[in-house]
């Protein structure tokens, strides 16, 4: 499915993965986060080698990156601020889950997280009552939560209306550039990775065929991308 | 004239050929069904005669059952209620035991996967022996009286309700649950923060649901002792005093029509 892929995405930068459907974005993004194997070749996330990890050390890498998905994978009938509090259960004990106690700075985490996405008026409302953009902001506000270093976002504005769908990748440029995250989007519209992303990679059946500034993508790419 | 113009085209009714494509298959399995009911009506000795002379007797009985004999109308209801009660316990029991079950046999979250396969033949041992059976074995073990119905009732329902339970946690939508475990929460906390959140409603609906057939399913414990209404209905039975059996039919009817009613109206909120 996916052959000879390789680049690097670094601290600070929005790098948009470009192809139609099919091309193996989201293969790719599975392996990322192992939830598919890749047969060979090596995934880091910054120094830590990710493939060949397993049990507690797996999941403790993982939880270095912020994953954002098309379909939003909120738990639906948690508020808000619950969802993005879920971006600690990695970082606290069992039994605080058990019981719903967050430790106070990690209450003020994920207050501030909301704040950040412009959420923080709807933090008591359940998720399931919200517009597809909001919850998607509430989704990156779950990955600022987490503190990555990292964020993968899975086609994350091919379900949002154009508004809505800006809103959330303006959100996740400006919170690379501030926190310095590497950013990770996939998405097949190209004139979006053209205004949000520093960098295009583009991807057609498994292979790469570009990977360059978003300031030199050309009409003869969009044609390799999206022509059969 | 009829001012309706002729189509340019008619179209020919497909035809439907009456036994499907393959008579001869249709005929043998028509055969074979034929078969099978003259066997059972055989084995079930199904005699219309029968029941044609023992209408006399329904009938004399049938008359001798009105007015409903209301003189200890106090000591049945009491009975209903322990009916209602052995179903709550047991119902209660059942959902104790079923809560690690529905764990390990939900294919999506079981802990231990080779496991999830022996834990759902071992729930449908449960669930294939009636309360009624695991009754009858409890008054032999723990004495007569409710607390054996209870029992039954509870290893029961622990079956049913496992099995309903893991089902609808299978059927939970996979990706908030991989989202959560992919922050770097282990299973326990996946489950407790993720999945119970959005399969509770239904878990409750589910219980409900199975407590509402074990208020039905407990009417008939007592005959073997098991405590509640069905014993007074045996009772009447023995000692062919129907005015009193009419007024348990009564009493039965009106607890299961009620306890139907508030579980659907409970059931309603919930979802």
């Amino acid at each position: 499915m996916l052959d000879d892929v390789s680049f690097e995405v670094a601290p600070g930068e929005v790098v948009a993965l470009l192809g139609a459907s099919g091309a193996g974005k989201t293969t790719l993004f599975r392996c990322l986060t192992r939830l598919a194997e890749a047969d060979d070749g090596q995934i880091y996330f910054g120094e830590q080698a990710i493939r060949g990890l397993g049990g507690r050390r797996l999941s403790s890498a993982r939880s270095e990156a912020g994953l954002i998905f098309q379909q939003f994978n909120l738990i639906r009938r948690l508020s808000a601020l619950d969802n993005v509090l879920a971006g600690r259960l990695g970082h606290i004990p069992t039994w605080r889950v058990l019981l719903r106690r967050f430790p106070r700075t990690d209450r003020q985490l994920a207050l501030a997280a909301l704040d950040r996405v412009g959420m923080l008026a709807f933090a008591l409302q359940r998720a399931d009552s919200l517009s597809g953009g909001q919850q998607q902001r509430v989704a990156i506000a779950r990955a600022l939560a987490q503190q990555s270093k990292f964020v993968l976002a899975d086609e994350p504005v091919a379900s949002l209306d154009p508004e809505s769908a800006r809103s959330v990748l303006s959100i996740l440029r400006d919170i690379a550039r501030e926190r310095m995250i590497a950013v990770l989007v996939s998405l097949h519209q190209v004139d979006l990775a053209l205004r949000y992303a520093d960098r295009v990679i583009a991807l057609r059946a498994g292979r790469m065929i570009a990977d360059h500034p978003a300031t030199s993508f050309a009409e003869i790419d969009h044609q390799a991308i999206f022509t059969a | 004239m009829s001012g309706k113009a002729e189509p340019a085209f008619v179209y020919e009714d497909p035809v439907r050929p009456w036994i499907g494509a393959r008579p001869v298959r249709f005929v043998a399995i028509l055969l074979a069904a034929l078969a099978i009911y003259a066997i059972c009506l055989v084995y079930v000795d199904f005699d219309l005669e029968r029941l044609w002379s023992g209408l006399p007797r329904l009938a004399h009985w049938a008359a001798k059952a009105w007015p409903p004999d209301t003189a200890e109308l106090d000591i049945l209801i009491r009975r209903a209620l322990e009916t209602v009660a052995m179903a709550v316990v047991g119902t209660t029991l059942g959902v104790l035991i079923a809560a690690p079950f529905c764990i390990l046999a939900a294919q999506n979250i079981t802990p231990v996967s080779w496991l999830h396969l022996p834990a759902r033949w071992f729930l449908n041992v449960l669930r294939g022996i009636d309360s009624f059976v695991f009754a009858l074995l409890f008054v032999a073990a723990v004495g007569l009286g409710p607390f054996a119905g209870v029992l039954g009732v509870g290893l029961h329902s622990s079956g049913t309700i496992a099995k309903l339970w893991s089902e609808a946690i299978e059927a939970v939508e996979p990706g908030p649950l991989e989202a959560a475990a992919m922050t770097g929460a282990n299973r326990l906390k996946v489950i407790s923060y993720a999945l119970l959140p959005d399969v509770m409603p239904t878990l409750a609906s589910i219980a409900l649901y199975v407590w509402e057939f074990n208020v039905r399913s407990s009417t008939v414990l007592g005959v073997v002792g098991a405590g509640g209404i069905g014993q007074e209905l045996k009772n009447s039975v023995d000692l062919l005093s129907f005015a009193r059996l009419f007024t348990i039919i009564l009493i039965i009817l009106v607890m299961v029509t009620a306890i139907d009613q508030i579980s659907a109206a409970l059931r309603r909120r919930l979802l």
